[in-house]
């Protein structure tokens, strides 16, 4: 399961890539390596239908490299929709199963999209941050040239 | 017998309409907001003598170049093939192994092809092809060649503006072909007509007109070099006394100016003072050459050699012997492997000798100039400076290996002996992550500005993944570096990756950690923190 979920997400997001980036491990691999690692976390914790804290971390993984990717909102917690469609189609689990893990995965996607727009909140503060620093260059610099008596 | 579908109706099935639906030649660049950067102010072209100075933007349809742009081009590609051997080499001798392909930080970060090293060189190439080479001009696109169209203009100037120039691919390539050798060709051709970005341009006008990329003229400087001047007395009771434009000093330091107008380098340039002065050094700063940066390297080489002509002038106005040069990145580059070249022979300057220790840095003899953590080291090595690391025991630093100084000009082992004398908790990244396989902020080479946040993120991925390692495994939080563009474009990058790093230059840390003469009960660090155990002392 984990392994069709991390390939049909690659394929969804880095369709020009996908390849690579599974052949690919470890720090070679930043976007592989932050699927993996909390695809199998985000896994583990819908089959022991964990607290939704637990969830957190992972997700916030996956979902801060999906928001610098140029994708709006809907898009980037699709990977939660490829995970819904392969259990759907996984004749293993009971219906009754089946409908704990949807209704965790709905949970999840609400979640990840508070993450996102989060991630996209911070990404605009750092920009205001650069603005802010740069304005107080020159100020900095405007003082020391009324100091230094000329311009 | 069913009907087979084709690749594109397969597709279409998967639902997942992202896939490109055409050839890379024939997908037009998307300038979506938060990738691209503002384009050069006219009046920093005009400053420089840059052509088609002008207002524009790359969101629009038309962008304004001049009326005989294709033959610009296509003349700036000839001089420069005969001009420079390795662009025509380099163009030629590419087998498209892919070696490289994986290794660049904008594709590893954004998956998108055209970063990947051999497709943006291929970008030129197919260019060369099809004006240069008879196979192109007879096979055209089965060559892998194409016509120079303005769509092409916007994808070079797109893309050429996604490589830091940080030589990561070429560490992989085993033909030894310099992939940012490539990007910056690309850049002198879209300098030719007027396509160039304002991080890069107003910069190189400012270092132009006043000597330092900030714009700050000699007041300035000195004056915030008091300010410097009197956190040190704050903090350590010394006071400490650096001289500008003294005739007959020994030596001419040259920092990168960021650190001297923004924090954290102002810090680590305030470990630098320290310790010339507690070293007692005969040296002297210049208030023309204030920048050890050359944003001219990012423009084209008759640049680079503008900007770095002034520390050579200056040290031989001053009449120093030799020159040190600050904890800078991209300088590095320019002075280890064009200065000499371009502007020297340095041949009035003496081979470099510490005055403290008798040390004589005979691979500096062509230059005349040595990286300030060279000159740390050999100090630490002799035993000339004393030292307490427990003053940096609150921070677990790491170090990020900045792309210029590992990869141009191999300084790996210095600024690694150092942090292991100046603090007590040192811990290294992945291997395949530092060293000459670091992997860059991904805000070099003019590219660290804030309209194009979101690519810089992509871009600084791959680092940040390798920080969040050890800040998770060994309670990482302090990235130290040896480069001003670093300091500028790491903290944010950190904050939105591994948001409890902070950044530091390796200087800052010998900063803290040096013991001074006279000095009073040091209780706290540059940044005016608490020393490590003052807060329980105070409360005994």
């Amino acid at each position: 399961m984990l392994k069709a979920w991390y390939d049909e997400t690659l394929k969804s997001y880095f369709p020009d890539s996908d390849e690579a980036f599974r052949r690919n491990t470890g720090f070679a691999n930043p976007v592989g390596q932050a699927f993996q690692e909390s695809m199998a976390v985000i896994l583990d914790g819908i089959a022991e239908q964990a607290a939704a804290s637990e969830f957190a971390a992972p997700l916030d993984r996956v979902v801060r490299v999906l928001a610098v990717q140029g994708l709006p909102a809907g898009v980037a917690i699709r990977f939660l929709f490829v995970l819904r469609d392969l259990l759907d189609k996984n004749a293993d689990l009971s219906p009754n199963d089946k409908k704990k893990w949807q209704k965790q995965l709905d949970a999840l996607a609400e979640q990840s999209v508070e993450t996102w727009c989060e991630c996209r909140e911070t990404l605009a503060q750092l920009r205001i941050n650069e603005l802010r620093n740069r304005i107080h260059q020159l100020e900095a610099s405007s003082i020391a040239k009324e100091r230094g008596g000329s311009s | 017998m069913a009907k087979m579908q084709k690749p594109v109706e397969l597709l279409k099935n998967t639902g997942y309409e992202t896939v490109p639906q055409t050839h890379w030649m024939d997908t037009p660049v998307d300038f979506r907001p938060g990738t691209w950067l503002f384009p050069g102010k006219a009046e920093s072209l005009v400053a420089v003598d840059l052509p088609n100075p002008r207002k524009w933007s790359p969101e629009d349809a038309d962008w304004k170049l001049p009326p005989n742009w294709k033959e610009i081009i296509l003349d700036g590609m000839r001089e420069r093939l005969q001009r420079y051997r390795s662009f025509r080499v380099f163009m030629d001798s590419c087998v498209r192994c892919g070696a490289c392909a994986d290794k660049c930080h904008f594709y590893l970060g954004s998956g998108d092809p055209r970063n990947m090293p051999v497709l943006r060189a291929e970008l030129l190439r197919s260019v060369y092809l099809y004006y240069f080479t008879a196979t192109g001009k007879t096979l055209g696109r089965f060559a892998g060649a194409r016509e120079l169209t303005e769509d092409v203009i916007k994808e070079w100037f797109y893309y050429f503006h996604q490589c830091t120039e940080c030589r990561r691919c070429s560490v992989f390539c085993p033909y030894g072909i310099d992939t940012a050798e490539i990007t910056m060709i690309g850049r002198e051709l879209l300098n030719l007509i007027g396509c160039n970005i304002d991080w890069i341009v107003t910069p190189v006008a400012n270092c132009y007109m006043k000597g330092n990329h900030l714009g700050i003229q000699p007041h300035g400087l000195v004056d915030s070099m008091d300010f410097l001047v009197e956190n040190i007395q704050d903090i350590t009771g010394v006071k400490i006394e650096p001289t500008f434009n003294r005739k007959g000093a020994e030596i001419l330091y040259v920092p990168p100016s960021g650190d001297i107008f923004a924090d954290p380098g102002t810090y680590a340039l305030m470990g630098q003072l320290m310790l010339f002065h507690e070293t007692g050094i005969d040296y002297t700063l210049s208030t023309y050459a204030s920048e050890g940066g050359n944003f001219g390297s990012f423009t084209s080489m008759e640049m680079a050699k503008r900007l770095n002509a002034k520390i050579y002038a200056e040290a031989k106005r001053l009449g120093v012997k030799w020159i040190i040069g600050g904890e800078c990145g991209h300088m590095w580059r320019v002075i280890h492997q064009f200065m000499d070249t371009m502007n020297g022979p340095g041949d009035f300057l003496e081979t470099p000798v510490n005055p403290v220790t008798g040390t004589r840095f005979e691979h500096a003899r062509a230059t005349g100039m040595i990286h300030v953590t060279e000159f740390t080291a050999d100090l630490i090595h002799e035993g000339k400076i004393k030292l307490d690391p427990s003053r940096n025991d609150n921070v677990k630093v790491t170090f990020h290996d900045s792309c210029n100084p590992s990869r141009a000009m191999g300084l790996l082992e210095e600024p690694r002996y150092i942090l292991n004398n100046v603090c007590n908790h040192f811990y290294e990244m992945p291997e395949e992550t530092i060293r000459e396989n670091t992997f860059c902020c991904g805000g070099g080479s003019g590219l660290g500005a804030d309209e194009n946040m979101e690519m810089r993120m992509r871009g600084g991925l791959p680092r940040a993944n390798a920080v969040r390692y050890v800040h998770e495994k060994f309670g990482v939080n302090m990235l130290s570096c040896v480069c001003a563009i670093d300091r500028a474009t790491l903290p944010p990058l950190m904050h939105y990756w591994v948001p409890k790093v902070a950044v530091c230059g390796v200087h800052e840390l010998v900063g803290n950690a040096l013991i001074m003469k006279g000095e009073m009960k040091r209780t706290q660090n540059l940044r005016f923190e608490d020393l490590p155990g003052v807060e329980e002392d105070g409360n005994e």
